[in-house]
């Protein structure tokens, strides 16, 4: 949807690219010059990592035990909110506001950074089955063809984090408003939240804990809200609302992907 | 977990790494999207040359996922409204889960569901004859979906 407003985005934070970690090339391709979209895995992307799948009613308290505000999303709900909808956080908990099965991510909603990883998605996947990295969870086999019983195979791809961006880094043009615009080129997984002071209350009647974080919906009816066109994505400092902090997420597609375009007329 | 491979940041060590000082982990498993599974990575357009029924969820298109049990899914919208449909037409949105294009009464929305073996895609027509009559014609929804290899049963790290 187009924005309503137009603002400046926060200033920028990319981190260099490491020239340290794990690098594995896809076949024919060498580790030390191959493009990111030409790697079967880097060490270096910020790959998105499952920490915690439960099932939860509204009102629930979870503890992650991350130490910092993570995502966390309800997933395969057939409403607004428990379809791949964001849920309230803080430094301890999530707090679910709805009943379904929710998902906790290592992403850090509350420290500002920014990745170089903007290349688009190659096509390219071919798979060899022995050539590459894997890690199989404690008591699973390495010979298991359940991909699930993996950590880590690099047959499959991670969306990535693009970047977070906070009130730490606003533009003084607009300093009550935290925004980013991905360069990737194609649209983004964009979501936002608003900071709350240990004390509030939660959506689910909850209260929140140290660095706690409302999840900013978007086309709410009510603050917070999150506004999007699927490149640029940005919050509001709601003056009275939040105790002065915000942020915005973005998440993109796996470095390699294959993409099945399918066209339905109705 | 006392095992497995950890990456340190430049002049940290890897053993005492916590938190952002930490380049890479296997504390915790990569969400997995396996791309050698064609519809893995799928954009669906679907192109409204008919009307939809108003205020009832429609079912307007469904896939194969390829897995014989329930994944987790992600889902990303790129909506052009028609011009004649209730709630704000004729905008262009982008957004995940469930999409409602307008914060009023009636609006319309977009979301998608999924069973062990496929995705459905559905369409809530809002209208508000006579007052606001509403039509899906023109309307063209792309969503594309992150299929994980990843299921939905409880997990912890």
């Amino acid at each position: 949807m187009p924005l309503p407003v137009a603002y400046q985005d926060n200033a920028s934070t990319v981190l260099p690219k490491a020239d340290y970690g794990i690098k594995i090339p896809k076949a024919g391709f060498d580790a030390l010059t191959a493009a990111d979209n030409d790697l079967l895995y880097n060490s270096s992307w910020p790959s998105v990592q499952i920490v915690k799948v439960i099932s939860v009613n509204g009102g629930d308290v979870v503890p992650h035990g991350l130490g910092f505000p993570p995502v966390a999303f309800i997933l395969g709900g057939t409403s607004f909110t428990t379809t791949m909808y964001g849920q309230d956080v803080d430094d301890t908990n999530v707090y679910p506001r709805d009943t379904g099965v929710m998902v906790v991510y290592n992403i850090d909603i509350s420290t500002d950074i920014e990745y170089p990883y903007n290349v688009v998605s190659s096509t390219n996947v071919t798979y060899s089955p022995d050539y590459g990295i894997k890690m199989v969870k404690n008591g699973a086999l390495i010979t298991s063809t359940d991909l699930r019983d993996y950590i880590l195979h690099s047959r499959c791809g991670s969306p990535l984090v693009l970047a977070v961006k906070t009130q730490a880094t606003v533009n003084p043009a607009n300093a009550d408003i935290v925004q980013y615009t991905s360069k990737l080129g194609y649209a983004t997984l964009n979501f936002g939240y608003s900071g709350r002071p240990a004390g509030a209350l939660t959506t689910s009647f909850a209260v929140f804990g140290n660095r706690g974080y409302k999840f900013a919906p978007q086309n709410s009816q009510s603050i917070p809200i999150a506004f999007t066109n699927g490149f640029t994505v940005y919050t509001p400092i709601y003056t009275g609302f939040s105790d002065g902090r915000a942020s915005v997420v973005c998440l993109r597609s796996p470095m390699f992907a294959t993409t099945n375009s399918v066209v339905v007329n109705y | 977990m006392d095992y497995g491979i950890k990456t340190g940041k430049r002049g940290v060590s890897a053993i005492d790494a916590t938190g952002a000082d930490i380049l890479m982990t296997t504390r915790f498993p990569f969400a997995k999207i396996d791309p050698t599974k064609a519809d893995t990575f799928r954009t669906t357009t679907v192109v409204f040359l008919n009307d939809a029924p108003d205020n009832v969820k429609t079912l307007i298109a469904s896939f194969a996922h390829g897995y014989t049990y329930r994944p987790q899914v992600w889902g990303l919208w790129n909506v052009t409204w028609g011009a004649s449909i209730a709630g704000t037409p004729g905008v262009v949105q982008n957004g995940y889960g469930y999409l409602i294009n307008s914060s009023g009464i009636p609006a319309s929305s977009l979301s998608y569901e999924w069973d062990e073996t496929k995705v459905y895609l559905y369409l809530t027509k809002g209208a508000l004859p006579p007052i606001a009559p509403s039509s899906a014609i023109g309307t063209t929804a792309i969503l594309s979906t992150y299929i994980f290899v990843d299921d939905l049963q409880t997990q912890s790290y």
